[in-house]
This record gives C-alpha cells, sequence and structure tokens, in this order.
C-alpha cells in the first residue's frame, strides 16, 4: 500500500470526521479559529517591502505590458550572473595576494564609491562581458570565470563562516533585528576583513546591492541587501548551495 | 496597502493579477491587501508564532509578487496565494525543527505567553464576564499550544479545514495534495489533539465553513463547493 493509498484508507475507515471524538476537537479548533486581523505594524512592514518591490527596476511589472510576466529569481539570476561572477572572480584573485581584506562586497553602480568588490563589478561591465540575452551562463563563461571558479575554492577551504564576526550570525527568530545591525554596520570599516563569494553560490545581485557572509541559525549563508529604495533595503538570505531562491526575506531600514 | 483608485476598487482578483503583470502598480498590493487578514491568520496559526508568521507571509508576499507569471488560473487567486503562504510557513517550520533541540514546553502556564503572542490579537470583546473571558482565553491557549505539538503538515491542514474554514478540496489544493491526504492529516492531527484537550468544553457544533476561496467573482463563486471536511 503506497502511503497516498494509506493516507486515503486511514481518512475513509479509521478516523472518521463524523466520530464524536472528531467532531469535538473539531469544534475546539473552530472556536480558536476567531477572525485575526493583522497588527498594524506587521502590515506596515508589508507594505515598506512591497513599495520596495514595485520601485525596484525590474522587480515588478512595472513599465511592462499586457502578457509580460514579472522577472523572477531564476531571469534575474541569469541576468546577473556573469557580473557577480566575475566580480567574484576579480575579487577572489585580489584576495589570493591580500587574504582576509574584505568581509563584504558592494556592488556598485555608475556612481558613487567603490570598494574593492565594487572594481571588480564595474570592470566587468566595462570590457562589457555582460552575457547577451538568451545565452546560458556557460556559454558565456570567460577564462576568467573559469580561473576563479577553479581557485575560489582553494582560498576558502577553511570553514570562513565560522570565523565570522558576531554581527554576521542571523536567526530566523529574529532575521530583521540581526539583519538591520549587518546593514548598519558601515561598509568602510569592513575593509581589512575577509572577502565573501568565493565559497558560496553567486546570489543574483546588481549595482547597489551589498553581499555579506552569514550564517543563519548556523548555517553558511549569504545575506543580500538590496539597493535602498525609499528608505529601505530588501534582504535576502540565500544558501550557501542554492543562490536560486532565498530562503530568507525581511526588509531593514536604509543608511 | 490601498486599494487603488478608479478601475481597482472592485475588479476580480484575476483582474488584479493581470493588471500586476501588466505593470499597474497598485494591483498587487490591492490583491494581497483584499487577502492579507485571512492569509495571516493561516501564517499566524501554521508558525505559531507572530515574528515566524510575519516572516512567512513577508517570504510569500515577494515570491508571489515576483511570480505571478507563474499563475496558471487552474485555480482560484486566492487558493494560489494561500498555497504559497503556506509553503512558506511550511519552510519555516521544517527549519525551525531542524535547528530545535528542545521540545516543546510541557509548561502550560510558560506557553501561555507564547499562546498570547501566538494569537496575535486581543479575545474580541464578546462577553461582559471577566470569568468566562478569561476561561475562554485559557481554553484558547490551550487549544493553540496543543496545535503546536504536530508536526507541521498536520497542523497546517487542520488550520485551513477546521479553523479557517476551507473544503477539504480547497485545502488540498492549498496544500498540492491530494484530498485524502488532507482528511488523513485532519483525523491524524485529532486524534494526536484529543487527549491534549481533555476537559475543555467544546461549547456549540463546529460552523460550517466559512471561507469560499473563490477570486471575489460572482460568477466564480458558484463553482466553490464546500466539501465535506
Amino acid at each position: 500500500m503506497t502511503p497516498e493509498e494509506s493516507d486515503q484508507h486511514l481518512a475513509d475507515d479509521d478516523f472518521s470526521s463524523d466520530e464524536p471524538e472528531q467532531q469535538r476537537v473539531r469544534r475546539l479548533l473552530a472556536a480558536t479559529g476567531d477572525p485575526t486581523p493583522m497588527p498594524e505594524e506587521v502590515a506596515h512592514r508589508l507594505d515598506d517591502v512591497l513599495a520596495g518591490l514595485v520601485a525596484t527596476p525590474g522587480g515588478s511589472a512595472s513599465g511592462g505590458h499586457a502578457g509580460s510576466s514579472v522577472p523572477d529569481l531564476a531571469e534575474r539570476r541569469a541576468r546577473r550572473w556573469p557580473r557577480v561572477l566575475v566580480a567574484a572572480a576579480a575579487v577572489s584573485v585580489v584576495g589570493l595576494g591580500v587574504s582576509n581584506l574584505l568581509e563584504d562586497t558592494s556592488i556598485s553602480g555608475s556612481g558613487g564609491e567603490a570598494s574593492s568588490g565594487d572594481a571588480g563589478g564595474a570592470d566587468v561591465e566595462a570590457q562589457g562581458l555582460r552575457r547577451s540575452p538568451g545565452t546560458t551562463p556557460e556559454a558565456s563563461r570567460s577564462p576568467a570565470d573559469s580561473q576563479a571558479e577553479e581557485k575560489a575554492p582553494a582560498r576558502d577551504r577553511g570553514d570562513r563562516a565560522d570565523t565570522l564576526p558576531a554581527r554576521s550570525v542571523l536567526r530566523s527568530e529574529s532575521l530583521t533585528a540581526d539583519t538591520q545591525r549587518v546593514a548598519d554596520f558601515p561598509v568602510a570599516a569592513t575593509a581589512g576583513r575577509e572577502k565573501t563569494l568565493g565559497r558560496c553560490a553567486a546570489p543574483p545581485a546588481e549595482p547597489g546591492d551589498r553581499l555579506v557572509d552569514v550564517r543563519l541559525d548556523g548555517e553558511a549563508a549569504t545575506l543580500v541587501l538590496r539597493a535602498a529604495e525609499n528608505g529601505f533595503r530588501l534582504a535576502e538570505v540565500y544558501a550557501c548551495d542554492n543562490a536560486a531562491s532565498p530562503v530568507a526575506s525581511t526588509s531593514v531600514l536604509a543608511d | 496597502m490601498t486599494t487603488g483608485p478608479g478601475e481597482l476598487d472592485a475588479p476580480d482578483d484575476r483582474k488584479l493579477l493581470s493588471a500586476h503583470l501588466a505593470g499597474n502598480p497598485e494591483a498587487f498590493g490591492a490583491l494581497f491587501a483584499r487577502h492579507r487578514d485571512r492569509l495571516w491568520a493561516v501564517a499566524l496559526r501554521t508558525t505559531g508564532d507572530p515574528e515566524e508568521a510575519a516572516d512567512a507571509l513577508q517570504d510569500a508576499m515577494i515570491s508571489a509578487f515576483r511570480r505571478a507569471g507563474a499563475y496558471r488560473g487552474d485555480a482560484a487567486v486566492t487558493t494560489w496565494l494561500h498555497r504559497i503562504v503556506v509553503n512558506a510557513c511550511l519552510d519555516r517550520l521544517r527549519r525551525r525543527k531542524v535547528r530545535a533541540t528542545s521540545p516543546l514546553s510541557d509548561d502550560l502556564e510558560g506557553d501561555a505567553d507564547r499562546g498570547s503572542l501566538a494569537t496575535g490579537t486581543t479575545r474580541p470583546a464578546g462577553t461582559d464576564d471577566p470569568v468566562k473571558a478569561l476561561l475562554d482565553e485559557e481554553q484558547r491557549l490551550v487549544v493553540l499550544t496543543a496545535l503546536g505539538t504536530l508536526p507541521p503538515e498536520q497542523r497546517a491542514a487542520l488550520v485551513l479545514v477546521d479553523m479557517e474554514g476551507y473544503s477539504v478540496q480547497e485545502a488540498a489544493e492549498m496544500l498540492e495534495c491530494p484530498v485524502g491526504t488532507v482528511k488523513s492529516r485532519c483525523s491524524r492531527g485529532r486524534a494526536k489533539l484529543l487527549p491534549l484537550l481533555e476537559g475543555l468544553d467544546p461549547g456549540n457544533p463546529p460552523p460550517a465553513p466559512r471561507v469560499q476561496a473563490g477570486d471575489h467573482d460572482p460568477a466564480r463563486s458558484e463553482e466553490v463547493t464546500n466539501s465535506d471536511a
């Protein structure tokens, strides 16, 4: 008997919802299921996140046309992968010569201050290495990509997440507060620490995003602080082995 | 999260979703606002924790916003939204289970504080008798605490069917499993709850399913049936 057959058999024969005991529990549960309006603070928080989503270029259907779909994470990943990958490569090479120099990476846009990680991303764009639409990440890999991917693991053989500062430890039960703490830590002040992206799969990132090595509930992960929109930053945490979709997300106040 | 002006005041859920896909920046907010209290209730009772529920709901909202194009239209939009929310809750519960090192406390007094948080609201003013109100609240906390001892899948099924009043068919669509699986999860869950709820007054018979997972579209609401739970 398959599990589904077993379920059906059980549902039909063993514990009918018509039995008095089942009805009694149902009544107790129903009595507990009073209407539960969403608390104002949660509503405001979701409003803020939604506003950020709507305002994020490419994050909504705004400006789209009938029949278009919202770009999903896979699309974003495909779009951003080359830049992130080569940015990782650039920083990894730097990391070989100057170990423990960076803790987190801000992927810069066309303007603003540039960290080492920024320079990597900017270089990529300047060299025109952005993959053309329709090509796969594998097809667009440059020699630099491959070289970086080979070198990065060697550089990060140690469990770099074990050596992360306490401020980079996130817990699901206090994700927003912990993330805010990370976001509040000045980027400039983190120079001279370790670099990310070498060990974990690279999550999708765009100019203005900030990537930070973290631990989420004890597991190595990458925190992506999206570019500030309307005073907030969307924060996504990606498991080390899965850059396709975040395992957790929240929003925090921007600087 | 406000309902947009003009044409966003009364369209059905599918139209709102289409408008979102077409680039209307207010459409998704209007859609989500329309269902958010129900979604919140499901998230809160499934996770048993307001912080966790808020995080799960946020995850779900972001996912629904970005993946609206994946909605195929073979279920009501609200069913699709519930599915995303329940999945987000279950994901969080599974992760929490993995990292949990201690079982739920047997101390109901201690858990009462958590239960109070878990309700997320104050008890509606349904009685002027403070003693009865206190007893009702205590009973509520006992039920919520007992619910928290169930495996996430059983808990989610009971929340949808017995607490939120969705039909088994609707719950099956939300949970993406066969109807028989929902029935068995409910039955097993109730059987586990039974000894934990000894001595509580079940009160009145359970109400008929009070939620219909329609799309705020009268033409479609007739298609929704409330099958036996």
